[in-house]
């Protein structure tokens, strides 16, 4: 048993962790913690691996115990994932106060996190792509685009000014899988989607989302801001990647003072809306494989998108089983809240978490895992190595793409 | 730190099984690493393509766009995916003991 030792309590601790925090509800919030411990029961990985007591966390926090919450783990360990403040009678945003405590008190992140964040500002992208690379790569897929659906007006628009949305992808589409631009460029083509890429600034991911800096996310988020301005489009659309979602939707009202009213969506909302339009004609048939879902938690516990990809996978596939728990109650993959870019310090926790996730999976009987996020996708076929299983995850886009009646083009 | 060995040689790996040392790399680590990705006999392409990336992350030391690696070797990405199953990042990256590259991958 560890003693507390009263002259080392900081009582202003709480009071400084709440006034730096950054969050689109009322701060003062964060104090109505009643310490009844619903949030530990809440969270998944509570006695899965040390560390991992959202109840003690706020303890320690109220309590003034600045260098134990300082010198934690769980901070860091953390997925950020919200589950816990799901069973919070009092709604406290445990995922806040951490972010808050990671990013105000001069901490550096385990393993690469602060580089992905210091590339991003640096270089406009998380990868170190050049303008050079990033163009050619994208004239390249719409030349292979041509290619597959034989027609030379299949495009991969740049700057287009006034388009209806501007499209921000993932870094690692553009440097590691390039056959997901020409996947998400098909559709595109297919509805007939008035879209455009940006030249200048087009990295939807956000690291300073799980690194906690306010100022580094608010000169990320004032790039999108600027160039929805610069290219006179109606909105923003993300790439199916679940932080970049709730990052470039939440963030302009919590980061950017002015100009931060700009609609921002999923393209799963696209999808839905193309549905609802008649001008998506998927033949389902073409998926025919038992199929499971995992919900991102930016995507869906955040961002409330869980239905929207619900409606879509029941026009895709065939054969579409739930995970328990699923949609808002879904636990995390494991590698949520900046923590596969932590290195080895915390793998042995993300793993750990991973476990949970392996055995909802097996227990749909289902090979294949639709997953619209990169983090989640990466933290699955890790899953996947570890727990020797042999599954794939694969994008909602992909499912669409290959599975789209040609004769039935609309326009 | 968890570590392999290759003819009597320790080399350490990552978490994710990338070596940390590129110097340490030579084609029995290779064709070591290969297995462990789905990767049983490295062929004439197979090496093509780990040495074209393997020499080009000693000049730059970052990983080729894979416009880059596809334009190079002349293979299609389609290709680049029968050789390595893993696909190019996870697979050919590290099999060519490139450290794995940080962000999202």
């Amino acid at each position: 048993m560890s003693v507390i030792e009263a002259k080392k309590l900081d009582f202003g601790f709480m009071k400084e962790v709440v006034d730096k925090a950054c969050t689109a509800k009322n701060r003062i919030d964060l104090y109505n913690c009643l310490a009844c411990g619903m949030c530990s029961a809440g969270c998944p990985y509570n006695g899965v691996h040390d560390n991992a007591d959202p109840r003690k966390f706020i303890r320690q926090l109220v309590l003034g115990l600045r260098d134990e919450v300082l010198n934690s783990r769980f901070i860091w360990a953390c997925t950020q994932c919200g589950r816990c403040t799901m069973d919070c009678p009092m709604g406290v945003e445990v995922l806040t106060l951490v972010r808050t405590v990671r990013g105000n008190f001069g901490l550096r992140a385990p393993g690469f996190l602060q580089d992905v964040v210091d590339n991003q500002i640096k270089t406009g992208n998380q990868m170190e792509v050049t303008t050079e690379d990033y163009l050619e790569t994208l004239e390249w897929m719409e030349e292979e685009l041509q290619a597959e659906v034989n027609d030379p007006n299949a495009k991969i628009p740049i700057d287009k000014e006034g388009a209806e949305f501007l499209f921000l992808w993932d870094p690692r589409e553009i440097k590691y899988y390039p056959q997901d631009v020409q996947s998400i460029a098909k559709i595109m083509w297919y509805v007939g989607a008035d879209w455009t890429c940006s030249s200048r600034w087009w990295d939807a991911t956000h690291y300073a989302l799980f690194s906690g800096n306010d100022e580094e996310s608010r000169i990320i988020t004032q790039r999108y801001a600027d160039e929805v301005k610069r290219l006179k489009v109606k909105e923003l659309v993300v790439t199916e990647c679940g932080h970049a979602t709730h990052a470039n939707k939440w963030g302009p009202k919590v980061w950017l003072d002015k100009d931060n009213d700009y609609p921002v969506k999923s393209i799963i909302e696209k999808y839905v809306e193309w549905f609802e339009a008649g001008l998506l004609k998927v033949d389902k048939t073409k998926n025919p494989e038992p199929i499971t879902l995992h919900d991102p938690c930016n995507t869906v516990r955040k961002q409330g998108l869980g239905d929207a990809i619900r409606y879509v996978l029941n026009r895709i596939v065939m054969d579409f089983r739930e995970m328990v728990p699923n949609g808002v109650y879904n636990y995390c993959c494991g590698g949520g809240g900046g923590l596969l870019a932590m290195g080895s310090e915390i793998y042995p926790c993300r793993m750990a978490k991973g476990k949970l996730k392996a055995d909802q999976i097996n227990e749909t009987g289902c090979k294949l895992v639709a997953c619209p996020c990169h983090n989640c996708f990466d933290q699955l076929t890790d899953i996947f190595k570890y727990y020797k299983m042999d599954c794939k995850v694969i994008h909602l886009h992909h499912l669409i793409s290959h599975a789209l009646i040609m004769e039935e083009k609309p326009r | 730190m968890a570590s392999i060995n290759v003819n009597g040689v320790e080399i350490e790996i990552d978490e994710d099984g990338f070596i940390q040392d590129p110097d340490k790399w030579n084609e029995d680590v290779a064709k070591f690493l290969a297995k462990g990705e789905g990767v049983e006999e490295m062929g004439d392409d197979h090496w093509k393509v780990v040495n074209y990336l393997r020499d080009y992350y000693l000049k730059f030391q970052i990983a080729p766009m894979i416009r880059k690696l596809c334009k190079e070797t002349g293979f299609s990405l389609k290709y680049i995916y029968e050789l390595f199953p893993s696909g190019p990042a996870k697979g050919a990256c590290k099999i060519a003991g490139l450290p794995k590259p940080t962000g999202c991958v």
